[in-house]
């Protein structure tokens, strides 16, 4: 049986592999490479690698979990964990996810803040993304599902644009010497920034919500892999180009700062921003899921409708990157201390609870099936899953 | 409420939300007026005795015709101080964002200069590839001061000589981001090229009005990789006495440490060229080119294509730098020897001889001149510490006891 404080919508599988690819990548791209940079610097595509093995891993069980699960995330863990710590754990995922969404809308501001316009008004440039959030909150899974869907050819058309300024121009020996200072600096990375990593297993809260093809676990390790190289690539760039002067990058140097070097922007003007705000719109797209996800948490955990559910996050928004967080550093420096730790359970346990979840569930099911052949929630789940819940069988 | 009253809930909200975007006034948008803002073009750096100076040409946008332009100056302890002074005023934020060339003052670069390039770079406020000249025996000041003379000679000012250094000539160019990476590499060393500014020694004979000029000094400058008399990249045009122009931009000043150490003659800046990869094309000057039964003093040959890779090795315990470079050329005066060219394969070969030697030579004369500076042009020390990283720790500086070996192939198309 479904919870009815979820959603019903429910993303197909190419969707599925849309939002994989588009969220392994874009915030892992946008800015914490120059942060990395500073603690680990040319060896940052280590660190990068490491949270990226770690993500894909992740993704396996979270994509095995939605294969096995019958049911959506909150009854297959009410099941399996019972309902006070099921809201524990939402709860807290629920305010991990608000801080999430706040560090990549800080991300966003200080792109702009760095790379277009010193002085502008957040106050006022905040709103349209607000509004944009809380429509995706309100619309759930689908909605987002459709929009990864139609702007994956142009955000892939902005990486490759990207790929053709940049290609020849660093110098890739930069990658040498490896580890010249010892591995002080990767293990530092790696201690550091969990919090920009781990969006991959927010996957979970698809479960009993795809619409499953055939070898969808596969084609999803192939986007995931494709987005991969990307992360890594661009991410690397970073490190060679700014190899010798680590300490000096800034937050806010970024794939754009590099394509302006690259690209030699005083022959051609500033197009590298255009081509990447285009690829900007993959930030928004993982945003927007964060915020659905956070969404569907808060509803479950006070039991209030999608509008109210959307509508307490979007002020704690902006309640978030106005006034709790004045500036952006304070953020950057909170999310490097304890919401470390909240992003070992939404990276590494989450995945495996809902395994562990979707398992007994199943078990549950199938005991619960042989007793009651044509019980009320076979009857339910047949009703309101349509296709999916035959393919599903089928799988 | 019902699916479609939703829907029309969301439409009206929508356009309530769009409608008050569109007419939020400039004020509460912080987005000023474009005739309210001020671009940097070109930025000039002066040294002070204590503290810099620094200068900028401002070009304030009106809405009909090209815009006013100034030139402010202002001091301070710091480059950042400078710069809000302006801001100060002029009574509003100059954006340095468009900003394409810093002219560096001669005094200005005999102290290390990393905190000011340093600010540039991590401040975000130019582009971290923004062009780097130093002004020979002139204040940055005074170089922004004869701006629009200069401009005259191609439409779009000198911020495009220098662009047009990168990719239409043999000759070279740095950025900041480039200058710093290179000092704070395993060399500590960089350049910047040094740009020398005259009087046209044509004017008054009835020199060639802008648009000829601009027409020529392409052709000019690209004599950037030739012998003695190819060095000085002239750039000359208008009429009029006291017209000033570009004498030279083919020198570059050596900075180890971040501080200026001394400045290459033309034949050791090419070698810093050949090394370049960017710097792919342009035009070569081959000299007293030997062949069959007779020496052409001129060739002139059209460099189309150049692939470089260096390679550093320690061999018994010694340091050796191999250049490998990969040369494709045509010959530009091809009148000076069409009869004998593609009858005598030995003159083929003369030429191609010829080319290898010059290139061998101008590295050569590079490694000379960067040795007695102690300024590592070439960035030897770097690839040491790239690719041999256990024995240059052990070894240390290895500038002074490398050992050049070259592989030159030269293809005459």
């Amino acid at each position: 049986m479904e919870n009815k404080l979820l959603s019903r919508e429910r993303l197909d599988s190419k969707q599925l592999y849309s939002l994989i690819f588009i969220i392994m990548m874009s915030v892992k791209m946008f800015m914490v490479p120059a942060l990395i940079i500073r603690d680990a610097g040319r060896d940052g595509y280590m660190v990068m690698s490491f949270y990226i093995v770690i993500e894909m891993l992740a993704l396996v069980v979270s994509l095995i979990a939605i294969k096995l699960a019958k049911s959506d995330i909150c009854t297959i863990f009410e099941r399996t964990y019972g309902k006070i710590l099921t809201v524990t754990i939402f709860l807290l995922l629920a305010f991990y996810y608000i801080l999430k969404i706040s560090l990549v809308i800080s991300e966003v501001k200080m792109f702009f803040l760095f790379s277009a316009s010193e002085e502008f008004s957040w106050e006022i440039y905040i709103l349209p993304l607000l509004v944009f959030l809380m429509v995706a909150a309100v619309k759930g899974l689908n909605g987002i599902g459709r929009l990864a869907q139609i702007l994956l050819p142009i955000i892939a058309v902005s990486i490759v644009l990207l790929f053709v300024l940049i290609v020849s121009k660093p110098d890739y020996t930069n990658i040498l010497p490896v580890l010249e200072n010892g591995t002080g600096g990767v293990m530092n990375g790696i201690k550091k920034y969990p919090v920009w990593f781990g969006d991959l297993p927010l996957l979970c809260f698809c479960c009993g919500r795809v619409k499953r093809e055939k070898r969808f676990i596969l084609k999803s390790m192939v986007s995931v892999a494709l987005s991969s190289v990307v992360v890594l690539y661009f991410s690397s760039v970073l490190f060679f180009v700014y190899a010798h002067l680590s300490k000096m990058v800034d937050y806010g140097h970024n794939i754009s700062n590099m394509v302006v070097y690259a690209s030699g922007n005083y022959m051609f003007g500033r197009f590298d921003l255009l081509i990447f705000c285009v690829w900007l719109t993959s930030v928004l797209v993982q945003t927007a899921y964060m915020t659905c996800v956070a969404t569907e948490l808060v509803r479950y955990v006070f039991r209030i409708n999608a509008f109210w559910a959307g509508a307490g996050i979007i002020v704690a928004l902006y309640i978030t990157s106005n006034f709790l967080f004045r500036s952006e550093v304070q953020l950057y420096n909170f999310c490097m201390g304890v919401p470390r730790y909240f992003a070992v359970l939404s990276t590494v346990l989450l995945p495996i609870l809902t395994l562990i979840a979707s398992v007994v569930s199943k078990k549950g099911e199938g005991d619960k099936g042989k007793a009651e052949f044509c019980g009320q929630e076979n009857t339910i789940l047949t009703a309101q899953g349509g296709d999916w819940a035959k393919q599903g069988e089928s799988l | 409420m019902t699916e479609s009253k939703k829907i029309r809930l969301y439409k009206i909200i929508a356009v309530v939300f769009v409608v008050f975007v569109l007419f939020l006034t400039g004020d509460g948008i912080k987005n000023p007026e474009i005739n309210h803002r001020s671009m940097c073009i070109v930025m000039g750096i002066d040294g002070e005795e204590s503290g810099v100076s620094a200068s900028v040409q401002i070009i304030v946008p009106e809405p009909q015709g090209q815009g006013k332009q100034m030139i402010v100056t202002e001091k301070g302890q710091t480059l950042s101080e400078a710069l809000d002074r302006i801001n100060i005023s002029i009574g509003q934020k100059v954006e340095l964002g468009h900003c394409g060339l810093i002219i560096l003052g001669e005094e200005f670069v005999k102290k290390p200069i990393f905190s000011e390039m340093l600010y540039l770079l991590s401040s975000g406020k130019t582009s971290p590839d923004v062009n780097l000249v130093v002004a020979k025996d002139i204040k940055a000041k005074e170089v922004l001061s004869k701006l629009n003379d200069l401009s005259k000679i191609v439409s779009e000012g000198i911020n495009n000589i220098v662009a047009y250094a990168d990719t239409g000539v043999h000759i070279t160019r740095k950025g900041v981001l480039g200058f710093l990476s290179e000092s704070f590499s395993a060399g500590a060393s960089s350049t910047i090229p040094c740009m020398e500014l005259g009087q046209d020694e044509y004017a008054g004979e009835g020199g060639m009005g802008a648009q000829g000029a601009a027409s020529t000094s392409g052709a000019e400058n690209s004599s950037g990789g030739s012998g003695e008399s190819g060095g000085s990249g002239s750039s000359e045009g208008g009429k009029g006495e006291g017209q000033t122009v570009i004498k030279s931009m083919d020198k570059l000043v050596m900075f180890k440490d971040g501080q200026k150490v001394g400045i290459t003659s033309t034949e050791g800046t090419r070698g810093v060229v050949w090394l370049n990869k960017r710097a792919v094309t342009g035009l070569i000057l081959l000299k007293d080119v030997k062949m069959a039964d007779k020496t052409v003093d001129y060739l002139s040959c059209k460099l189309i294509s150049k692939r470089v890779k260096t390679t550093a090795r320690f061999v018994d315990g010694a340091p050796v730098f191999t250049v490998k470079i990969a040369v494709k050329m045509s010959i530009d005066d091809k009148y000076e020897i069409a009869d004998i060219v593609e009858k005598d394969e030995q003159v083929y070969y003369a030429v191609k001889d010829a080319m290898k030697q010059l290139i061998i030579s101008e590295i050569s004369a590079t490694e000379k001149e960067g040795k007695q500076a102690s300024c590592d042009l070439l960035d030897i020390n770097e690839k040491f510490n790239k690719f041999c990283h256990k024995e240059f720790v052990e070894y240390g500086d290895v500038l002074d006891s490398v050992r050049f070996e070259y592989d030159i192939t030269v293809n005459i198309l």
